[in-house]
């Protein structure tokens, strides 16, 4: 096993609105290896990208982190990093790709004005012009064609893939130990998805960062990721390797996910798709017992009463009473 | 078997403005000769990357953007584009759209039970009460409750809210309904339900859909027949599970590859450049060239023409194969030309 790059400890965030403070996330336990991919599954309202704003304290001014939680990384407590320590550390460090490039980049100016700044405000030492021919290499890289003349084009120039490329040349500038994907190729069409998944994996090979990979494609976490992490209503309800995870998927909220989608070759004719019913609880009204229990099919009497913990060992965890012997 | 839908040789190009006044000679060829046709009661699905041609497609149909030349029969409608605008709005309460984007296609400023009837308001003579009623039951068709044809959009989940866009389109008891990425928006838990639910209506009622999405297992599933398009063509036409178990064009098979994880890692789909020509100096040949493992020089000589390969399975590639087993034969030539590419 590879060190232990970031340890999330006991994360609970909560929002403040008018009336109620709703937890997104509660007691969450996670680890990042060094040189690792752990993808992060589950549907919106999960917990799935709060996780990543709490852990880069990005969160909007009304998301309070509870005191007990730790964020661990290089044994230092990220919660209590005053905001200029952990400025130094966003961009450089820890970075972040998010779902939307169009929205991630300064319309008004060029993108490898905008890379070079990110590069001149974490090494200041560094003159413009090197940096500048440090922009140039991110973008060929990260496979753009014409590196030296795309640089200077504004984002609207470039298409959806292209701009995506762009934002992760822009989150690899200084060569981050933790790259944050937050949805990174569901904006984008599936041929030009799997160039963008495996410039991450070929980028992480050769500098060996992690990535903390959030979607809510499971079947496209499989593929590509180390360890797998599902969330359900702000917890983790199973978490294990991918391999484990594709050949025996453990807890009926992920049974169900894999069911729910069409897998390449089946067709309508065949097979009716399995539908959940429902829909994520509101966080401010989530039910008794399990979480996810009024839309399982093996719910049983305890399972509305009690919320089960995580059963199983190290390498394989699972929130669910059916595991209940395994512990 | 009859078509209940056929279109013949599409075309729509854009102009480009040149300044604030002049208009540039230069156009956007977006839709290049499409012909395709549906049976009634069936399902046409459209794959490609974006700026294929695929929306522009659905949009010609219903004439929202006005084609350049083609012809669409549909029903008794020998030319559905040819038709003075009063008849079109009769022909048109018979076609309906269902958008991508549930959030920004409903009025937030209208009740549920306004938005679903508006198809029909101004059509026949209904009373306030004959609406209200027909809203409910519209409501229930899609599995709402009668209760919130008097709520706003916003009181909705994304799921919901597409549910009720489906009611808008059946409110006028269309025979024909394009679906644009119906469900690219939502989660995959609801993706399901809205899917199953558009299963259901067309056994039920007999609808025909065109069916566009960037998801290509999705498409697959819900599709009989399946067309595969690139830049404003279609490049292969077929059954869908002919079209899965056995495609022939390059570009094809290059998709089926990305769906599973092990093919993925195919040199193939790794070192696709995805680099789409420009549409605008539309190229002379065929215009996946530059991606195309099998290319030969004179695949550059004419966009390759839609032959029959079987029954009803048709491609647009001088060397359509069922694998790309000579891939190697064109490996030299590509390198040459991927350096100026």
């Amino acid at each position: 096993m590879n060190p232990l790059l970031l340890q999330i400890e006991n994360l609970t965030t909560e929002f403040q609105t008018v009336t109620h403070r709703t937890p997104a996330v509660e007691k969450l336990n996670l680890t990042l290896q060094e040189n690792e991919i752990l993808g992060v599954a589950g549907e919106s309202g999960c917990g799935k990208s709060v996780t990543i704003l709490s852990v880069l304290r990005l969160l909007p001014p009304n998301g309070t982190i509870h005191k007990e939680s730790k964020i661990l990384y290089q044994e230092r407590n990220l919660l209590q990093l005053s905001e200029k320590e952990m400025n130094s550390l966003r961009g450089k460090d820890l970075s972040i790709v998010f779902q939307e490039p169009i929205g991630s980049f300064n319309p008004l100016f060029p993108v490898g004005k905008q890379i070079m700044e990110v590069i001149r405000t974490h090494e200041p030492e560094v003159p413009v012009k090197q940096a500048w021919e440090r922009a140039i290499e991110l973008f060929r890289q990260v496979r753009i064609p014409h590196p030296e003349l795309r640089i200077q084009d504004y984002p609207f120039q470039f298409s959806g893939g292209m701009l995506q490329r762009a934002l992760i040349a822009l989150a690899l500038a200084c060569s981050p130990r933790i790259l944050f994907a937050d949805e990174p190729t569901t904006a984008l069409d599936a041929s030009t998805q799997i160039g963008i998944l495996d410039l991450l994996l070929e980028r992480k090979e050769a500098t060996g960062m992690s990535i903390f990979f959030v979607s809510h494609d499971l079947s496209l976490l499989e593929g590509i990721s180390d360890r797998i992490c599902v969330l359900y209503a702000g917890r983790m309800v199973e978490a294990c390797t991918a391999k484990e995870l594709h050949t025996h998927p453990l807890h009926p909220y992920t049974q169900d996910l894999l069911e729910a989608v069409p897998r390449k070759g089946t067709f309508k004719k065949e097979k009716r798709l399995y539908s959940i019913q429902g829909k994520v609880p509101d966080p401010q009204n989530r039910p008794t017992g399990c979480k996810y229990h009024p839309r399982c099919s093996k719910a049983f009497d305890r399972c509305r009463k009690e919320e089960p913990e995580l059963f199983g060992n190290e390498s394989h965890l699972v929130r669910c009473w059916l595991y209940v012997d395994a512990h | 078997m009859s078509m209940h839908i056929e279109v013949t040789g599409l075309v729509k190009q854009y102009s480009l403005k040149a300044g604030l006044f002049a208009r540039s000679k230069d156009r956007v060829h977006a839709v290049n000769g499409v012909s395709f046709s549906i049976p009634r009661g069936q399902t046409l699905g459209i794959v490609g990357e974006s700026g294929c041609g695929k929306t522009t497609t659905a949009r010609l149909l219903l004439r929202v953007v006005e084609p350049d030349a083609g012809v669409f029969k549909f029903e008794e409608v020998e030319n559905v584009f040819s038709l003075p605008e009063e008849e079109l709005k009769t022909v048109r309460s018979r076609m309906q759209y269902i958008f991508q984007d549930p959030y920004n296609s409903l009025n937030p400023k209208m009740l549920v039970r306004d938005i679903v009837t508006e198809p029909i308001r101004y059509r026949g003579n209904y009373t306030r009460r004959e609406l209200e009623r027909k809203a409910a039951e519209l409501l229930e068709h899609v599995g709402l409750s009668p209760m919130d044809s008097r709520k706003y959009p916003h009181e909705f989940s994304g799921g919901q809210r597409q549910r009720i866009s489906i009611a808008r389109a059946l409110s006028s008891k269309p025979s024909f309904i394009v679906c644009d990425e119906p469900v690219s928006s939502l989660d995959v838990s609801i993706q399901s339900q809205i899917l199953n639910l558009l299963i259901d209506l067309q056994k039920e009622l007999g609808i025909t859909y065109l069916f566009i999405a960037h998801n290509l297992a999705v498409v697959f599933y819900m599709s009989d027949t399946m067309a595969v398009m690139y830049t404003g063509k279609i490049v292969e036409m077929g059954p869908s599970e002919e079209l899965y178990r056995n495609p022939l064009h390059p570009y094809t098979q290059l998709l089926i590859k990305t769906l599973d994880s092990e093919a993925r890692k195919d040199p193939l789909v790794k070192n696709d450049s995805g680099e789409v020509p420009s549409l605008i100096h539309y190229p002379t040949g065929c215009t996946f060239f530059p991606r195309c493992p099998r290319r030969q020089p004179n695949c550059l000589e004419a966009f390759p023409p839609l032959e029959k390969k079987g029954l009803e399975h048709q491609v647009a590639c001088y060397f359509a194969s069922p694998e790309s087993s000579n891939s190697k034969a064109g490996g030299k030539y590509s390198e040459n030309l991927s350096d100026d590419s």
